[in-house]
């Protein structure tokens, strides 16, 4: 049984790393509001800085994610701050976001049945 | 030590990113965002101890492409096009339109007591430009329903002293014969005719005419036939060619209306042919008539060569032949006539006119007043939303500048200005029409009923079209400024400096030069609103000579039964009757009603006075009245007696003339006693005896109610027995509501005698001098408006420009000038382009008042103290609109305007 939103022949490696991309963004933003630049950081930190966004590779993401109605940005402005906007994740985008976390579950199943990744 | 770098982040990323061609506020969404990150990155990296420039460089290597970078985004962001790209986007003509009309509708959305102001403006200005066309296009636009009509002339004769009247029978069939210059020379009369035989009887409008009068007009019938010579004879059957409303109204609008008889005036007429639907001349024609059915070989006075009746030429030219040329030989005809009939014809002339001319000539000036007045006022709405427009846009520069930054082609941003513009005046155009239709009745209501083609007036297709057309060029004429300044407005310094002051450019000075010039042309109108109002000032002010108020009129015709002996039973029954009229005080017979017009005009030659030459002898009116008369209208006696019941058939004839009359011929000796006889010095018989003036009365006015008073004789109706004529009738009370009363009791004696033009004196002289009122109202309606938009337009302009300024009266105040001089200081500014417009208003009202001369009536177009008025009326105005703002800059607090810096 395979979602519509990521045919298991659509995992090539472009699409693998647009993919975990988008699913990265997703998660975080499966908790509270953030900004862009948080969005940033927290990705750095939990990955102990092996991965980072730059705001080449994360701005344009967010905008898609945002015309595709998964997320939605709003401007919060505070007394003596500049404006930010901060993204949340969207009633659609907790359901991609649902599909995409058993996809990657039964991708991750899958490598370690084939690939042993985890005891190699 | 570290060194502190202050850093424009946004500045920084502009100049980066390449143009996303977004819409302009996405873009500014885009690019603060990436300053942010920006930002934050080097701030990050100084706090771990990186120097300013390993900082930037972090801070640059978040987006290490840049140009990739905006490409990526494009892709993403170009799909979704709204919110409307404004002035930026790629996309087609269509395309753009669109996204200009979405972005005025929501611009203005967004402004909607400047939008609301706009569209009352504009609706106020296109409602009165629409009900001035409609009028305008009724009477004298539409081209007459005939064939060719400018070949179609209408021919009259004149009288040695020029004014024009009907031909007699013998001169009609003498120029008939004798011209050369006209294919088909036919006859017309007006008149009106009973109509009986149904449920209440009517007064019908009908002309009798010669046989070839439909193909002098060149109209052919819709149903039946035309008349041939054969019907236009003395003695034949009676026929008759009906309008197509009468043929719907009357005879069921089937084919098997033809042949059908109908009762005019008591005697059967058998219907022959239908005019076309929508055939019209003057006025909405019932029935035409042969003319020869009419013409009584046996009465003498029809073959009389001095008796003229109504009647009037219509002749088609031929071919090639100019008005001029035609004009010219009837002219030679008639002096051919004059030296063979010396008795009758000295110095009778001829005139020729354009049919199409006669109907229109006396609306014209007016109309002409009212089309300048009107296109005036809209003039000045334009102006005024011009000014709206350029405050607005002044408040919009932020705007403007970020769409020029982001690439919007200027000419993109002047076409969004002007679409918000026409969308304003479509709006308005919309709401205008809207008002046109619902005044539309009211105003013309206003003109007088007898004003001929009235009946064309209506809101059609025509008039439509003619006020789409005018809003849109509003809506061009005052967007236009406004968006060739947004267009040539620089760009990324302006939005910079905008934030800071909250300028836009232009200026006031564009704006002043608007606001000169609404207030010239709001004195124009202001001008021309004065003169008719003294106008109409002196008119009602204007003695009629009778006691105008409470006065009812009823006219009637009496058929052919009735004899001289039965015509003076019915006068004196139906007067009876009237008289026991709950609320009537007194009733009379007249053959002639004040103001309305002589019904008879005759010459006349004084006993015991020279005898003049026979093209110089005087003309009187000459009105059969019953003895009540002069009571009922409420006239006085200045000499003489009154008639009586002496006054009848076979006693010594009398006459009582009027002072003008008394005066002219007998200067300061008294007339009574004297007598007088109608017609020509040597006729003599029954008709024209001699009468002996037995009284003078005061004067009154009989054809209008301007111009010197006329000559007035007055007979005794039981010594000049009337077919025709009206009732008068003074009421105690509520005159307008007798009517009824009146018909109900006229026809207690006579069922199937309908009244006609049953009216109050009040009317008559209302519809008298119609003209000058709807002129009046609607130049004081514009004028009105023109002065509260010139009000607007200076107020706005003097805000504006106080705004602009207060850092500078704060500066003046905080070194010490009181308010009164800061005060004087913008009045001195703006009045003084006040001053100018008032000034050049002056002398556009002094040259363009002459365009009302022919409406004046005791005063001149150019009245000094009219125009002083209108002058100090502007003034007022204009200073009551600049000190409000004034006043506003001397509240300015000097600390808080120098704050503003």
């Amino acid at each position: 049984m395979f979602h519509t939103y990521m045919a298991p022949t659509d995992i090539s490696t472009k699409s693998l790393q647009k993919g975990s991309a988008e699913f990265l963004l997703l998660s975080i933003l499966d908790g509270p509001d953030r900004h862009g630049y948080e969005l940033a950081q927290i990705i750095e930190t939990r990955s102990g800085g092996r991965l980072s966004f730059k705001a080449a590779t994360l701005y344009p993401l967010l905008y898609k994610l945002e015309k595709q109605g998964w997320v939605s940005g709003r401007w919060v402005e505070k007394a003596g701050e500049r404006r930010r906007r901060f993204y949340r994740l969207t009633a659609s985008g907790r359901k991609v976001l649902g599909a995409r976390r058993r996809v990657w579950r039964e991708f991750v199943d899958a490598l370690e049945q084939v690939a042993k990744i985890r005891h190699a | 030590m570290t060194q502190k770098h202050s850093i424009d982040w946004r500045q920084h990323v502009r100049t980066k990113l390449p143009a996303l061609a977004t819409a302009a506020e996405r873009e500014i969404e885009i690019v603060d965002e990436l300053a942010l990150q920006l930002e934050a990155t080097y701030e990050r990296e100084r706090r771990r101890g990186a120097s300013h420039l390993e900082a930037m460089a972090a801070a640059d290597a978040e987006v290490p492409d840049w140009p990739a970078f905006a490409r990526t985004v494009r892709t993403i962001e170009r799909p979704y096009v709204p919110p409307p790209v404004a002035g930026a986007g790629p996309g087609g003509f269509m395309t753009g339109f669109m996204q200009d009309i979405r972005y005025a509708v929501r611009a203005l959305g967004r402004a909607p007591g400047f939008a609301a102001v706009s569209i009352v403006t504009l609706a106020l200005g296109i409602a009165a430009t629409t009900i001035v066309y409609a009028i305008v296009d009724g009477i004298l636009l539409r081209p007459l329903p005939i064939a060719e009509p400018e070949r179609v002339m209408l021919a009259r004769e004149t009288s040695p002293a020029g004014t024009e009247f009907g031909l007699s029978w013998p001169n009609f069939l003498d120029w008939s014969a004798r011209q050369t210059s006209f294919e088909t020379f036919a006859g017309w009369r007006g008149l009106t005719a009973n109509l009986t035989g149904i449920e209440r009887p009517r007064r019908l409008n009908v002309r009798q005419v010669t046989w070839n009068l439909l193909s002098a007009l060149g109209v052919n019938v819709a149903v039946g036939r035309d008349f041939t010579a054969g019907d236009d004879k003395w003695g034949v059957e009676r026929t008759a060619i009906v309008s197509h409303a009468f043929w719907q109204r009357e005879l069921g609008g089937t084919p098997d209306a033809i042949g059908r008889r109908i009762m005019l005036d008591e005697a059967p007429v058998t219907v022959i042919g239908v005019l076309p639907a929508g055939f019209t001349v003057a006025r909405e024609e019932d029935i035409f008539l042969p003319l020869g059915t009419y013409l009584d070989p046996n009465n003498p006075a029809i073959m009389l060569r001095g008796n003229h009746s109504n009647l009037a030429a219509i002749a088609r030219l031929r071919n090639g032949v100019s008005v001029e040329a035609a004009t010219a030989e009837m002219k030679s005809i008639a002096r051919q006539l004059e030296q063979e009939h010396p008795e009758t014809n000295s110095g009778n002339g001829a005139t020729v006119k354009p049919l199409f001319e006669t109907l229109v000539s006396t609306a014209r000036p007016m109309l002409y007043v009212l089309l300048g007045a009107v296109a005036t006022m809209l003039l000045i709405a334009c102006v005024n939303l011009a000014n709206l427009m350029l405050a607005r846009a002044a408040g919009r520069t932020q705007e403007m500048a970020v769409r020029r930054s982001l690439g919007a082609a200027r000419w993109r941003i002047a076409r969004q200005m002007l679409t918000e513009s026409l969308m304003l005046a479509i709006a308005g155009g919309i709401a205008g029409v809207g008002l046109a239709y619902t005044g539309f009745g009211a105003i013309v209501a206003l003109l007088p009923a007898n004003q001929p083609r009235i009946h064309l007036i209506s809101v059609d297709w025509r008039v439509l079209v003619a006020a789409a057309t005018v809003s849109i060029a509003t809506g061009v004429l005052f967007g236009l400024v406004p968006a060739i300044q947004a267009a040539t407005g620089r760009s990324m310094t302006l939005l910079r400096s905008a934030r800071v002051t909250g300028t836009g450019h232009g200026g006031v000075g564009t704006r002043r030069t608007l606001m000169l010039a609404e207030v010239a042309l709001a004195l124009v109108l202001v001008t021309g609103a004065g003169l008719m109002l003294r106008t109409m000032g002196h008119l009602a002010a204007i003695d009629t000579g009778v006691t105008r108020e409470q006065l009812v009129t009823a006219q009637f015709n009496l058929p052919a039964r009735y004899d001289q002996t039965r015509r003076l039973v019915f006068l004196d029954q139906s007067l009876e009757r009237l008289r026991a009229i709950p609320g009537v005080s007194n009733a009379a017979f007249t053959l002639s009603i004040p103001v309305a017009g002589s019904n008879w005009n005759s010459i006349f030659i004084i006993e015991g006075q020279p005898v003049p030459e026979r093209s110089k002898l005087p003309s009187s009116a000459w009105i059969p009245v019953s003895p009540e008369y002069f009571d009922t209208m409420g006239m006085r006696l200045l000499e003489g007696r009154l008639f009586d019941s002496r006054d009848r058939t076979g006693a010594h004839n009398v006459v009582i003339v009027n002072e003008t009359f008394a005066r002219r011929f007998f200067g300061s000796n008294s007339p009574i006693g004297t007598r007088v006889k109608q017609g020509w010095p040597e006729d003599s018989g029954p008709y024209t005896p001699w009468r002996e003036i037995v009284g003078v009365v005061n004067d009154v006015r009989m054809n209008s109610l301007q111009g010197d008073p006329t000559l007035q004789a007055y007979l005794p109706v039981r010594q000049m027995g009337q077919r025709s004529g009206a009732f008068v009738v003074r009421a105690s009370t509520a005159a307008a509501m007798l009517g009824r009363s009146i018909e109900g009791a006229v026809q207690e004696i006579d069922p199937n005698l309908p009244l006609f033009n049953v009216q109050t004196m009040d009317q008559i002289i209302e519809a008298a001098i119609g003209n000058e009122r709807l002129t009046m109202v609607l130049l004081m309606g514009f004028a009105s408006l023109a002065l509260l938009m010139a009000a607007i337009g200076v107020f706005g302009v003097t805000a504006y420009s106080v705004s602009q300024r207060t850092h500078e009266l704060g500066i003046r105040m905080a070194l010490g000038a009181n308010r009164g001089s800061v005060l004087a200081l913008v009045l001195r500014q703006e009045m003084g382009a006040c001053l100018a417009g008032i000034a050049i208003g002056v002398v556009g009202a002094f040259f363009l008042s002459s365009l009302l001369e022919s409406l004046l009536y005791g005063v001149t177009a150019r009245d000094a103290a009219t125009l002083s008025i209108a002058a100090v009326v502007l003034l007022m105005v204009t200073i009551f609109a600049c000190v409000i703002p004034a006043h506003r800059a001397t509240r300015v607090d000097p600390v808080t305007a120098l704050r503003l810096e």
